[in-house]
């Protein structure tokens, strides 16, 4: 069996993998440090609630990739 | 006997498990792999939200991560980060892994594995890995539930007696009704956990 890495073809799959790396790159360097501090939003750490974002962030843009179907 | 409400709580949980995990095989022939291993490739959105929440937060989550942000400090908020990524994983992957299965009727991993590569040699491997991890796992879980009950206790229950208490519970409700029974004692878990966290950030917010 070929195993191939199949590349995004269209415009909307490149959007849509675009988004998805940047979701994944909400949560590594250089976002995390920016947030990582002792500091208190809403009675929680900044970094909870830039987790909690991520969250959101994550499924919303995983309905929005699954409505426009760019990601398959 | 204040002191032992926690752990009525516990044991009542344990309970109301075993009567949802025998309910969840009703009207289904569990004698079927199909319908004993996979739960019938049936599981609606709801239910798989709650068992995919359920099914990331474990002992480690209870027990192991809180000791680390005891520990470290407000950085090992990172698992919330991580577990969102799983999400991903599952969102792509799932579907297709599922459309596979329902084909040619995977029932396991390791099958899966087997037809997707073309190497029942890769197959076996797979399992005798997974085999060894999911032990490895269960072991994790089964002693954190005992130290859960040696501690609600007030050490009135050892943990070799808690391993056998959680395994027990598990063991029954797994023969009877298999995937379904794990599906739904991990839905209520989930739905338990989502309101619990709710009640209590918002009662320590007062």
């Amino acid at each position: 069996m070929k195993l191939t890495c199949k590349l995004p073809r269209t415009k909307k799959s490149w959007f849509s993998f675009g988004l998805i790396l940047f979701v994944i790159a909400l949560g590594n360097w250089p976002f995390i440090p920016l947030f990582n501090k002792p500091s208190i939003i809403l009675g929680m750490p900044i970094l909870m609630v830039w987790s909690i974002f991520i969250i959101i962030f994550t499924t919303g843009t995983l309905w929005f990739v699954s409505k426009i179907k760019g990601f398959s | 006997m204040n002191m032992y409400v926690p752990l009525l709580i516990t044991l009542s949980y344990m309970i109301i498990a075993i009567l949802l995990g025998l309910r969840a095989s009703k009207g289904i022939n569990m004698n079927d792999t199909e319908n004993w291993g996979v739960g019938s490739r049936s599981m609606g959105p709801v239910m798989m939200y709650l068992l995919i929440g359920a099914g990331g937060v474990s002992a480690y989550t209870f027990m192991g991560s809180p000791g680390w942000a005891y520990a470290k400090g407000v950085p090992a908020l990172y698992v919330v980060v991580y577990l969102t990524y799983m999400g991903i994983v599952a969102w792509y992957f799932g579907p297709k892994v599922w459309e596979l299965g329902y084909k040619y009727k995977h029932v396991t991993q390791p099958s899966a594995i087997s037809d997707r590569y073309e190497s029942k040699a890769l197959g076996a491997l797979s399992s005798i890995v997974t085999s060894i991890g999911i032990l490895a796992y269960a072991v994790l879980q089964t002693t954190g539930a005992a130290y859960i009950l040696h501690v609600m206790s007030y050490e009135l229950i050892p943990k070799w007696v808690g391993v056998f208490l959680s395994l027990g519970v598990i063991s029954i409700y797994l023969y009877r009704s298999g995937l379904k029974a794990i599906g739904v004692t991990n839905a209520f878990q989930g739905g338990l956990m989502l309101v619990v966290s709710w009640f209590v950030g918002l009662w320590a917010t007062r």
